[in-house]
């Protein structure tokens, strides 16, 4: 009698271990769904596309304004405008444009971002953090174009 | 008799054992129930977000907002301001056309020290085109978007984008 009643306690715990397998294989899936699909943040990618077509008021000796997207590359290589160094009328016209767009602050929807800009070989053409980083809801867009033969790499995270 | 009290022992077993397993699948179910619906509602307002926003893009991207080949863009969220002007002295035809309640460019960079609403005396010095409706109507959603415009510099036109948000609105209050 205390021997079935001890099979029967077994069995009870293996159908207990296998529902707890089955949630957890479950957890696993709906986890990494959530986070592959929830990365790209639409505001961040719209963001990106159309600071990188703005036109800058660094100009070509004797030729057009370059947008950002060229004055990037202008920067990278140690080019100069009419206007002066390309990194800092880089500098200001980056600083304007986060400063414009986003608002950031711990009572505000977004509590912080961080835009870098890089070449491929890792080498930092702008990079600016504003706000609360530490938050673990973070969203962003990363585009990269070849400028050149060199891969110019924006990377842009929002944190909620 | 001792047969008999073997078999209702055996039978408050199962018993036992079916309401235990019962509770136990109850309470894994409720477990699952929870879990989905806490997410649901962060899965709508993202979906309804992502909506809103393709909408703009939708817009922006129509015949009558997008750049298209005019300033060597690629960029599907590039507005041609010169033709947008144009579209506001026809607004009262385009009034349902695109399904929203209103459409409005303001824009963001460079800033001007206060509004000041795009007419074709003012334009471009200007940072806001009402293209529907003069009055703010319900709640806007927005994407960012490349305004550009032909700028004329001594003798010689360059093409000058800048940075704007394109708003629609629902009219959702």
């Amino acid at each position: 009698m205390r021997k079935k009643a001890q099979e029967e306690m077994v069995g009870f715990g293996m159908i207990i271990a296998i529902v707890m397998i089955i949630m957890v294989i479950f957890l696993w899936f709906y986890l990494n769904k959530s986070n592959n699909e929830e990365i790209i943040d639409y505001g961040a990618k719209s963001f990106v596309d159309s600071f990188l077509d703005y036109t800058s008021s660094c100009k070509e000796y004797g030729r057009d304004y370059l947008v950002v997207k060229e004055l990037i590359y202008w920067c990278y290589s140690g080019s100069s405008c009419e206007e002066g160094d390309a990194c800092e009328i880089l500098q200001e016209t980056m600083d304007g444009i986060l400063g414009q767009s986003w608002k950031v602050g711990e009572e505000e929807k977004i509590k912080g971002y961080s835009l870098n800009i890089t070449s491929e070989n890792g080498d930092f053409i702008y990079s600016k953090q504003e706000g609360n980083l530490i938050s673990a809801n973070s969203k962003g867009y990363y585009w990269e174009y070849p400028k050149k033969r060199i891969m110019m790499q924006v990377d842009f995270s929002i944190y909620y | 008799m001792q047969i008999m009290v073997k078999a209702q022992m055996k039978i408050q077993q199962t018993a036992f054992m079916l309401i235990a397993l019962t509770l136990f699948f109850i309470l894994v179910a409720l477990f699952f129930i929870g879990f989905k619906i806490s997410g649901l509602k962060e899965d709508v307002e993202a979906l309804e977000e992502k909506q809103a926003k393709l909408l703009v893009s939708k817009i922006a991207a129509s015949p009558e907002f997008t750049c298209g080949e005019s300033y060597g863009i690629r960029n599907e969220n590039c507005v041609d301001a010169d033709k947008v002007l144009m579209l506001i002295q026809e607004k009262e035809k385009y009034k349902k056309f695109w399904g929203v309640d209103d459409i409005k460019i303001r824009k963001i960079y460079p800033k001007l020290p206060e509004d000041v609403v795009c007419t074709m005396a003012n334009y471009p010095n200007c940072n806001l085109i009402n293209i529907l409706e003069e009055e703010v109507v319900g709640t806007y959603v927005s994407n960012f978007i490349t305004l550009c415009r032909k700028e004329v510099e001594g003798n010689k036109f360059y093409d000058k984008c800048e940075l704007a948000i394109l708003m629609a609105s629902y009219g959702k209050e």
